[in-house]
């Protein structure tokens, strides 16, 4: 347990899992009876010596993956008879010559050249077809609804899957949360979590015990004519601090007052934090630029901060395009590119490039045949893993057939996963210094993909 | 860090004046006595707070009282205290509690006194006693009943609004409300083009601004037929029937966006079956979610219609993800599973419906028409539309149909009509639209019977009507689970004012009219809030209708979607803009003068010298009376810290009072 004074209300407060299924009969004796047996977590993860974070990058919306690692060569016809309208021009795509075996050619979206330089420089792999899988599944399951993850094709459900990789059962919990549950103890006390989301409250950072910390690309905000020693600053100080430290026997008040209290707690220690400039680069002033190096700042003060681990969480851009998917991704591809690239670059000027990894995530993928102006929701899809750390130039996963009616097309080119969110998940949660003993407590369902007494690392893309 | 300082600097201070108090055993207690409440009332018998307050000492003291008034004690009303109160070491003030016992009896107003009387140890200062009203159950609503209402069905309650309802009672209100002339948005907008004003998106929110802050007797004299109730279940509409302006087809095109919210504004008392049609076929929605445009597939290259519109008509518009009971809870399969109410296959089926959607309005003669109308519903053009046979929810079937080259715009039409017809009556409506407007208004969590009891009024009106909004609307907000005190109690109650409708509640109950009537100053307020109306981020609105804070509510399996925007930076922000919205202005930069939208304290400041009158006012007209003792003593402690020395005291101690109220859990919370 930590020493600081909101401790209680951030992390050795109720809310494991096993309690989301109560009643509300009985429901103070319920919480009071929570908030009694309320369990340390475990401990297995102090004593980390080394930094490091991983930065989640989610593209909401189902970015068309299968637009942005595209076979070429002998498999290219295939691609393009497949996606039709929807097709790249095999010569504009951008060559990549993986280190490993991948099942076919591939080559990279025109607007990727940023992930391109990276994959070159092996600090870049990809995932090919990763998705929210409940078990290993095949057309037959799909066919029969055997094992499917709840409200499958849907924005939100599957947003919900990939941010807490149980996709057979809503839990409220994500699988970031749950790993910062077991890693936190790598970190002094202090009053900002080891979760912090620049892009607003998610899913993915949610443990039973850790409460993410939300700030902005121009991070925390003061609270005006409260900290002064003039005017009526005092008085409003005083008033606020009592006006939250109330009891308060309603639960949304509570917890109006507790986030409340939390934000302005953080505030101070935050922006102390991260106050420090950095060293130049090229992540430019938009939205996702600006994102990103806010992660770097909060990066640079994770001494001050007294954190060994940190999780981050950034959310850029809308990637359903139902309509005019080509145009869009042609103008939002390489924002994401440099901006990946422009920050790697900064963790090497920092000189924390290997103690970083960012991850793509996305929804899904979509479908790989077309509406005539875009393409539907589907299910796998590719993702890329980025750092010093990461095993790059490499393509992990099968890349799967896209010809119509093969063994994983769900119908128009909607295709089952062949590499679960677990996994993918999984190896990163190891590196991150969570046991392989302990990987059930942030991937229940990991031991249907992955054996944790083997001596394999799940997928191998981190070092 | 600084506040565990602090905290522990100011109980130094505490026990050093304790010390001080102690030693000093002659150190003479002042005792008052004032009230948190003048009225109450047994139709809502909230109680009323009788406070003793002692400065001077600090010991516990023990302080004779007694009972009057014409109301009598144990018949009429109940109390916390028998004959004496003590006020603990330390403390500053002590409650009793007066709470009203309803009977069936017509009474006149009754009154109840509470007398403090005087005893060795203290002295008395001031009025040695007080009086409260105790109003009659058969009268009707009182200001904070009637407020408490207007917060949910209104935007607040400016003082004209509250009279009309506490003279035609929450029924007749309603009743009148639904007969009301529609103040329509887009004759707003059609207005400021003729002026020569920017028509880009802010203009949106100017317009429904202008709406709803039309006050029903407006300073220049004359009555306006306002209609509120409508303009908030439009509002809550739109985040049901989501569009936004933050695609670019949208953004510039507030025209076409404000003739979609008036749509929603027919729908709001309307049929939910034109409601849905309306919806369908208006050209922003068929912009926002693609449908405009669909063609029928073409498999030879690989073509298939568009599912975006398909599924979330079901998923967001009309059913939801699961088979619902009529009190919303999810049926269960022979495993207790719950039962999807679709599955892919259906989407594929209904996206085949939406084909050959395209542009309307007199120009446009063909489905290959480049022109865009935003103002005219779309066509459903047969050349395009895919003609095949498809199956729809509960295994309707609908034909093959031939179409014969003439492109009479009938024959894709019957589908549509036919699949809207699916839907509506698809029995999850009643309780899927049910439940997410009575988290708009009333609570995060109703209570299955309470879902029910609106499910069963959108299945029939008691006309053998189903989908009547307006009287789904009064079954919401007359319902036991909305009206009952009691409930207001209970710990999961309320739910978080929308981030945003704070603003609009403020503005409203201090009555911000710019001089110009023009609302410009209220616009690009989305970083604030992370909600500003049309600006949603996506068609799943600012926040999930099940998205769970972590703490209780979620260990409990309780929703509370607004708090999904409550981040540690919308937590101080939105606090920041009260702060000046009550200082200075509702302006996110500052605004011209005749643009200003200035809270209106005149009635408050006249009780700037009575910190308890003062309080009790804004407690009233802000929360509906439901500020907590506790935070009324913090409040007024704060405002006495306001020296009258202070040439500026007055309005300062009234805009403290506003800020500390609008911050406070009570305020945000509503109940």
């Amino acid at each position: 347990m930590k020493a600081s004074h909101n401790s209680i209300n951030r992390r050795q407060f109720l809310g494991q899992a096993s309690c989301a299924a109560v009643g509300t009969t009985s429901l103070l004796s319920t919480l009071t009876n929570m908030l009694l047996t309320n369990s340390a977590v475990a401990q297995n993860a102090a004593g980390f010596t080394d930094y490091r974070a991983m930065i989640c990058l989610f593209l909401p919306g189902g970015n068309d993956s299968f637009n942005l690692l595209v076979p070429t060569g002998a498999a290219y016809s295939e691609y393009a008879q497949v996606r039709a309208d929807l097709a790249l021009p095999q010569a504009s795509l951008l060559p990549i010559s993986p280190l490993n075996t991948a099942s076919r050619p591939l080559a990279l979206h025109p607007g990727a050249t940023g992930l391109q330089t990276l994959f070159t420089q092996q600090k870049l792999a990809f995932l090919a077809n990763v998705g929210s899988l409940v078990r290993p599944t095949t057309l037959g399951d799909f066919n029969t609804g055997n094992s499917l993850p709840y409200g499958i094709f849907s924005h939100s459900d599957q947003q919900e899957q990939w941010q807490s990789s149980i996709p057979d059962v809503r839990s409220g919990v994500g699988w970031a949360g749950r790993a910062a549950d077991l890693l936190e103890s790598a970190n002094i006390s202090s009053n900002v979590s080891m979760n912090i989301s620049i892009s607003g409250n998610n899913l993915f950072q949610v443990g039973n015990q850790i409460v993410p910390y939300t700030v902005n690309a121009s991070g925390a905000s003061a609270l005006n004519g409260y900290a002064g020693t003039g005017g009526y600053d005092p008085i409003r100080h005083s008033a606020i601090d009592n006006q939250l430290a109330q009891e308060y026997k309603n639960m949304l008040d509570k917890t109006y007052a507790r986030m409340k209290r939390n934000s302005l707690d953080a505030y101070q220690q935050f922006t102390e934090a991260t106050a420090n400039p950095l060293p130049a680069d090229n992540l430019g002033n938009g939205p996702l630029g600006s994102q990103l190096r806010q992660v770097a700042k909060i990066i640079a003060g994770r001494n001050t901060l007294g954190v060994k681990r940190q999780i981050f969480y950034v959310q850029w851009g809308g990637w359903d395009f139902h309509d005019n998917v080509v145009d869009n991704m042609a103008a939002m591809i390489p924002v994401v590119s440099d901006a990946v690239k422009a920050f790697y670059d900064l963790t090497v000027a920092m000189g924390v490039q290997n103690n970083v990894t960012l991850f793509s995530a996305s929804e899904f993928g979509r479908s790989l045949t077309s509406n005539a102006k875009g393409s539907d929701h589907a299910w796998g899809g590719n993702q890329f893993m980025v750092g010093g750390a990461v095993n790059g130039q490499k393509i992990y996963g099968t890349y799967p057939d896209l010809f119509q009616n093969n063994s994983l097309d769900t119908g128009r080119g909607r295709l089952i996963p062949t590499t679960s969110v677990d996994q993918m998940a999984a190896e990163l949660a190891i590196w991150m210094g969570v046991s392989k003993s302990d990987l059930p407590l942030v991937l229940p369902n990991i031991s249907r993909f992955y054996n944790i007494s083997g001596s394999a690392n799940p997928l191998g893309f981190m070092a | 860090m600084t506040y565990q300082y602090i905290l522990k600097i100011s109980r130094l201070c505490l026990l050093g004046t304790l010390l001080v108090g102690m030693s000093d055993g002659l150190a003479q207690d002042v005792i008052s006595i004032s009230t948190l409440n003048t009225d109450m009332s047994e139709r809502w018998p909230q109680p009323a707070t009788v406070v003793i307050r002692r400065s001077g000492g600090v010991k516990a003291v023990t302080v004779p009282i007694s009972f009057g008034g014409t109301a009598t004690k144990a018949v009429d009303y109940a109390s916390s205290a028998g004959s004496s109160v003590t006020i603990p070491l330390g403390a500053r003030e002590v409650w009793v509690q007066v709470r009203p016992l309803t009977d069936a009896l017509t009474e006149p107003t009754e009154t109840v006194q509470v007398q403090v009387q005087a005893a060795p140890g203290f002295t008395l200062s001031g009025s040695s006693s007080v009086s409260i009203n105790l109003l009659d159950n058969s009268g009707l609503a009182n200001d904070e009943e009637a407020t408490r209402f207007l917060i949910q069905a209104g935007f607040g309650a400016d003082p004209d609004e509250l009279a009309e309802v506490k003279l035609l009672g929450f029924e007749g209100w309603i009743n009148q409300q639904l007969t009301r002339p529609k103040g329509y948005l887009q004759p707003v907008i059609q207005a400021r083009r003729a002026a020569g004003k920017d028509i880009f998106h802010p203009a949106t929110k100017i317009a429904l601004w202008t709406q709803a802050m039309r006050r029903r007797n407006p300073p220049g004299g004359g009555t306006v037929q306002t209609d509120v109730l409508r303009q908030r279940v439009a509002y809550s509409l739109l985040q049901i029937f989501v569009i936004s302006q933050n695609v670019d087809a949208l953004s510039l095109n507030s025209e076409g966006v404000t003739n979609y919210y008036d749509r929603l504004m027919d729908g709001a008392f309307g049929n939910f079956r034109q409601l849905l049609f309306d919806v369908t076929l208006h050209p922003c929605m068929g912009v926002y979610l693609s449908h405009v445009g669909n063609r029928k597939p073409d498999l030879s290259i690989n073509r298939y219609p568009d599912e975006n519109y398909a599924r979330e008509i079901m998923q967001l518009f009309s059913i939801g993800l699961w088979e619902l009971n009529q009190d919303g809870t999810r049926k269960l399969d022979g495993n207790g599973k719950p039962i999807p109410t679709y599955t892919n296959q259906n989407i594929t089926q209904f996206a085949r419906v939406f084909t050959g959607i395209q542009y309307g309005g007199p120009g446009n003669t063909q489905f290959d028409y480049s022109g865009e109308n935003f103002l005219y519903p779309m066509k459903v053009w047969d050349q395009e539309h895919d003609m095949d046979a498809k199956t729809l929810l509960n295994g309707t079937v609908l034909p093959a149909r031939t179409y014969n080259g003439a492109n009479t715009q009938t024959l894709g039409m019957l589908d549509i009509n036919a699949a809207i017809d699916n839907l509506f009556n698809h029995p999850n409506v009643g309780p899927f639209i049910g439940r997410l407007l009575i988290q708009r208004l009333v609570t995060s969590n109703p209570s299955p019977a309470y879902i029910g009891r609106v499910s069963a009024v959108f299945a029939n009106n008691g006309s053998g009507v189903r989908g009547d909004m307006g009287a789904v609307i009064k079954a919401i907000l007359l319902d036991p689970e909305a009206r009952s005190f009691d409930k207001t109690l209970e710990p999961t109650f309320g739910k978080m004012r929308e981030p945003y409708m704070t603003l609009m509640n403020m503005a409203k109950t201090f009555n911000a009219q710019p001089q110009s009537g023009d609302y410009e100053s209220a616009t690009y307020m989305y970083e604030f809030y992370l909600q500003e109306p049309f600006q949603s981020p996506s068609v799943f609105n600012f926040y999930s209708p099940n998205y769970r804070p972590f703490g209780e509510l979620t260990a409990l399996g309780l929703f509370a979607p607004e708090f999904q925007i409550l981040t540690a930076v919308t937590a101080i922000e939105t606090q920041n803009n009260l702060l000046n919205s009550v200082e200075n202005e509702i302006s996110r930069w500052g605004s011209s003068p005749a643009n200003q939208m200035k809270l209106d304290f005149s009635q408050e400041i006249p009780l700037a010298n009575d910190p308890d009158a003062l309080i009790r006012r804004l407690a009233i007209r802000m929360t509906g009376g439901t500020l907590r003792p506790r935070s009324f003593q913090n409040i007024r402690e704060a405002v006495l810290k306001i020296p009258t020395s202070n040439a500026t005291w007055q309005i300062d101690r009234v805009k403290m009072t506003a800020y500390l109220i609008g911050a406070s859990s009570e305020f945000n919370i509503q109940k």
